[in-house]
């Protein structure tokens, strides 16, 4: 169902992209993993303390007892929340949007190839970046752990945890994807592809600083992930696994029908 | 089922402010080449892409071999070149990338035929697309569009950007495809590129099409302006009684129509003292426009 050539061509047009923010995430989940020292621990209440809303706005509002949760709550707060959507959007917007605002789209169409089986390559290409994303930073995470600090990481509820996280990116990525399906040209596809998750980050970090504005918690995409909920051992976060797979399946279905319908003019 | 490869019946897609295309019917039987002429912005770009399946007919319908061009384009692109009318390729690869690229995207196993015409067209393929000149890129385009050796052709001002000696090369290439029986359409906005390749030719004006006509009858009725500059007033005085056609005179320069009478006008004008003669290119509705306003006066 897919064009091999095609799926080759498309991951050696990202890959670059792609290392340079392993290579960024490799850094930073090291740095991190190295902080959890009582001293720096210390370091980070007191800056809870000094700045609670600023802290909590970033997701760092838990109490870091433990390895994994120290974990979640600095990097499963920020970095990989927004580090694999900034790739997703870039790579969602040149593998269909770009292709139509360029014209290259008319060399991929003037071939016996399906339009679905065009969609459904750079599809899958989406997917296998995120997928490899959140797979790497996964194995950086044990791995690092591991070494400084031996059994502590409780290496099941972290892949619980992973995977909750691949699958919400995969959910984001369809919302990226649908936009540069349906825009024509690359500026409105990143309008709505980065527009709306981003805007939705943003809503979370007001809705994580408590208070009044905890009912933006329904407005935003970022309710999905549930890591602490998952590491506290509750049920509804599987619930949001199941919502966003069928959710995710819709968005793609409905793409490829738009595609397969849409007028290009290129 | 209709015998002709290409089949456009009442096309009409309609952009709003008088853009788009209306009414567009034509057939093409294999082995013809059609010359598709018109104006920059007439909708020679909308009626091709409807063939190559990338919009959809508002109404009308548009079939190739027989098949939907919107619905099986993935069929009909089996057998069909296409060049665009603006290159656009994927351009981070180098030409030799592309050519390889588009070759196994489309399945193509031998490359003989891609070497040879790279050659041909003296392309330097190892260049980045990005910084290939216009011309580089429309060779670039031709080679892609040729290199599966298509039965039929579309292709989109193919010559834009071409250096002479190239379009020589490109043209008398078209010919030769012709031969094998190739059913080629052909887009350009310029006349001579047409009369040398197609045996019929459509032209089109804001997105309908104003005439069809094969380029023999063209030919046939195809009138002439000369323009002579004159020594003398009184020769100027004398020749307009003459019974040739006049269509301007500004001082000494008279500009006449010649038809069929091209020895009459030579024998008359043997009689006069004159100082030039220069041939005015005619533009393509001069053409069309003779030929349909000798026939049918509207």
């Amino acid at each position: 169902m897919i064009n091999l050539p095609l799926f080759k061509q498309s991951i050696k047009s990202n890959y670059k992209l792609v290392l340079i923010f392993l290579a960024v995430l490799t850094l930073y989940i090291a740095i991190i993993v190295s902080m959890y020292e009582p001293e720096a621990l210390k370091m980070m209440e007191s800056f809870a303390e000094t700045m609670p809303e600023l802290m909590a706005m970033f997701g760092m509002n838990m109490e870091v007892a433990t390895l994994t949760g120290f974990l979640i709550t600095y990097l499963y707060g920020f970095l990989f929340l927004i580090m694999p959507l900034i790739v997703t959007i870039i790579v969602a917007n040149r593998l269909i949007a770009a292709h139509v605002d360029k014209g290259s789209m008319a060399c991929l169409l003037s071939s016996p190839n399906k339009r679905k089986t065009i969609i459904l390559t750079q599809m899958q290409v989406l997917n296998l970046i995120i997928f490899a994303i959140i797979a790497y930073s996964t194995i950086i995470t044990i791995i690092s752990s591991e070494i400084v600090f031996p059994g502590e990481i409780e290496i099941v509820k972290l892949m619980l945890i992973n995977l909750s996280l691949l699958t919400f990116h995969i959910f984001l990525g369809s919302i990226c994807f649908i936009a540069s399906t349906i825009a024509n040209e690359t500026k409105y596809s990143l309008m709505f592809g980065a527009g709306i998750p981003l805007l939705s980050f943003l809503i979370q970090m007001l809705a994580n600083m408590e208070g009044k504005l905890d009912i933006l918690k329904y407005f935003t995409l970022f309710s999905f992930f549930r890591p602490l909920a998952i590491l506290s051992g509750e049920k509804y976060p599987y619930i949001l696994l199941i919502i966003m797979i069928v959710i995710t399946i819709i968005i793609y279905t409905v793409s490829i029908k738009i595609f397969k319908n849409k007028d290009l003019s290129i | 089922m209709s015998k002709s490869i290409i089949k456009i019946k009442n096309l009409t897609k309609d952009y709003g402010n008088n853009k788009g295309v209306f009414d567009i019917s034509f057939e093409i039987p294999k082995g013809e080449v059609f010359g598709f002429l018109g104006p920059n912005g007439a909708g020679k770009t909308t009626t091709i892409r409807h063939l190559m399946g990338f919009i959809k007919p508002d109404y009308g319908e548009c079939y190739i071999n027989n098949c939907d061009c919107f619905t099986s384009s993935d069929k009909i692109q089996e057998t069909l070149g296409y060049i665009p009318g603006e290159g656009a390729f994927i351009n981070d690869m180098t030409g030799t990338e592309f050519i390889d690229f588009m070759a196994k995207y489309r399945g193509l196993k031998n490359l003989n035929k891609a070497d040879e015409l790279i050659k041909r067209f003296e392309l330097d393929s190892n260049t980045k697309i990005k910084k290939m000149s216009k011309g580089m890129k429309q060779k670039l385009g031709i080679i892609v569009a040729f290199m599966h050796d298509p039965d039929i052709l579309i292709l989109d001002e193919p010559t834009s950007g071409l250096d002479p000696l190239m379009q020589n090369i490109f043209i008398k290439m078209i010919n030769e495809e012709k031969k094998k029986g190739k059913t080629i359409l052909i887009s350009s906005h310029i006349f001579e590129e047409i009369e040398r390749t197609a045996d019929k030719v459509a032209i089109i004006k804001n997105g309908r099409i104003v005439a069809i006509n094969s380029i023999k009858n063209l030919k046939k009725n195809q009138s002439r302006k000369f323009t002579i500059t004159f020594n003398n007033q009184k020769d100027i005085e004398n020749i307009q009684k003459a019974k040739i056609e006049i269509t301007d005179i500004i001082d000494n320069k008279v500009t006449f129509l010649i038809r069929n009478n091209i020895k009459e006008f030579i024998k008359i004008l043997n009689k006069y003292d004159i100082i030039d003669i220069d041939e005015e290119k005619q533009s393509l509705e001069d053409i069309f426009m003779n030929f349909y306003g000798g026939e049918n006066n509207d």
